[in-house]
């Protein structure tokens, strides 16, 4: 009945901005335009089925399945995952293995590759771990864009998804972002002016420690044989999509290497890094 | 649901360049306020026509089995409960509550079913503290003395912060304390 009642003019100034824990961290999503609310709900939606699909900590989820399933059995995975999964192997195998999706299966891997896919499904070849911490928020937040922006009616002037600060911007009203400084998270680095592009960033040692980490793995795991990286390592890397940026921040540090090829590749680039071998800034 | 849900955010930029050497040397401070608790009420249960608060009495015996299912001690007076309500029926619960962690203060609301299920979780406000440089007195001392119009400057203009990523292991700690009280003490509660 709502329908046939007279509706007021859509404001087209109209903001919304919430925030909801998801992903493990606080997603804050952001709209401006005529329909900025329903464009919030519509990028939390996203984000809430990406949780659902690729959370290692969902009994049920795609990721969770993949885990409990013996090698050699297939799962099949919903194409999102499999997109996620895809990418993931493609960035293993061009960061010669720094990047890694899966973890376990040790002395596998010299005769073929630990997990193959088949048309969608997932097969295990090694009793392998799957984390698709290191790609799947990035995607998450893509997918809330996407969402965003497929909202029937005239394109949100700014749409912004925030996971913990690995963002995206769509619109044309840019935003203006402050990266910290991951040797002194209370300051900023540098402020960049995000513009139809993603953002992310990652830190050796993270904002907090895990209150317990002894299920938890490494926020981001040094490749075999290499130094753990120091904990005020971090990099910020800029990219077309959020799945990219978020996933070569962590090439850029396992690999040391702030202009690794992968970036210009994928039309992305390091906007910061430290290799958390410098002193801190003075006091 | 087609009013605006949007507070400008009192964002907290507090610039010490002037007391620090050369270069781009920004100390921040976060806060973002993103609706208040009745927002946040209207958002969860837009049916809803009333929001009744509610008062909830544990006893000892309660109060041990909460700490035990819930992993750590209640904080009681820290929870505001209201029953929504539409024409007398129970539709569910809203809880609102403050988590501290490590260097954030979050205020949040959860949506609870009239079962003490979780519906939704809402962030209200947040307010991010450098817990080591806040509490470091040195560091504090040099704001002292510094009002609007002096080199402190309050920023509005960046809301968005990109960096090492923070934790909600809080909000999670604190939602599981509600669901457990909820199933206590609200479930099936008709008035």
């Amino acid at each position: 009945m709502m329908e046939t009642m007279a509706m007021p003019a859509p404001d087209a100034s109209a903001r919304c901005r919430r925030a909801r824990p998801l992903l493990g961290t606080l997603v804050e999503i952001e709209a401006r335009g005529a329909d900025a609310a329903r464009a919030v709900d519509a990028g939390f939606a996203a984000v809430a089925r990406v949780q659902r699909l690729m959370s290692r900590f969902e009994a049920d989820s795609d990721i969770g399945r993949l885990n409990a399933a013996p090698p050699g059995v297939p799962v099949t995975v919903d194409a999102d995952t499999l997109a996620v999964l895809r990418l993931a192997a493609e960035l293993e195998c061009a960061s010669g293995g720094a990047f890694r999706s899966a973890r376990g299966g040790a002395g596998v891997g010299m005769d073929g590759p630990a997990w193959t896919i088949d048309g969608d499904a997932v097969c295990k070849h090694a009793p392998l771990l799957f984390d698709l911490g290191g790609i799947a928020k990035g995607h998450a937040v893509d997918c809330a864009i996407d969402a965003m922006l497929a909202i029937p009616g005239p394109a949100p002037m700014l749409a912004l998804v925030n996971a913990g600060g690995d963002m995206r911007h769509a619109g044309t009203e840019p935003v203006r972002v402050a990266l910290r400084d991951p040797s002194a998270p209370a300051r900023t680095a540098m402020v960049w002016t995000l513009h139809n592009a993603a953002l992310a960033s990652s830190a050796a040692g993270g904002l907090t420690p895990a209150p317990d980490t002894r299920d938890a793995p490494p926020r981001i795991h040094a490749s075999h044989g290499a130094a753990p990286l120091p904990s005020q390592a971090g990099a910020s890397v800029l990219a077309p999509t959020c799945m990219l940026a978020d996933a070569l921040t962590k090439v850029v540090l396992l690999c040391h290497d702030p202009a690794h090829p992968l970036l210009a590749r994928h039309g992305a680039r390091t906007l910061l890094y430290r290799d958390g071998k410098l002193s801190p800034l003075p006091p | 649901m087609t009013t605006m849900r949007y507070r400008r955010a009192p964002l907290a930029l507090v610039c010490a360049a002037a007391t620090l050497s050369a270069g781009v040397v920004v100390t921040e401070v976060r806060a973002a306020e993103y609706m208040s608790v009745a927002e946040s009420q209207k958002l969860m249960f837009p049916d809803a026509t009333n929001f009744a608060p509610m008062i909830v009495a544990l006893d000892p015996d309660q109060l041990r089995q909460l700490a035990d299912r819930a992993g750590g001690l209640a904080r009681l007076g820290a929870w505001r409960i209201w029953q929504a309500r539409k024409d007398g029926a129970v539709l569910g619960y809203v809880v609102a509550d403050a988590v501290i962690g490590k260097f954030e203060l979050i205020h949040y609301a959860v949506a609870l079913t009239p079962a003490g299920e979780i519906r939704d979780v809402e962030i209200l406000a947040y307010r991010e503290t450098h817990g080591y440089e806040v509490r470091n007195k040195p560091w504090r001392s040099q704001f002292t003395g510094k009002s609007a119009s002096s080199p402190l400057r309050i920023g509005d203009d960046i809301a968005n912060i990109s960096g090492a990523t923070l934790s909600c292991t809080h909000i999670t700690d604190g939602v599981r304390r509600i669901v457990a009280m909820a199933q206590m003490a609200l479930a099936g509660k008709s008035s």
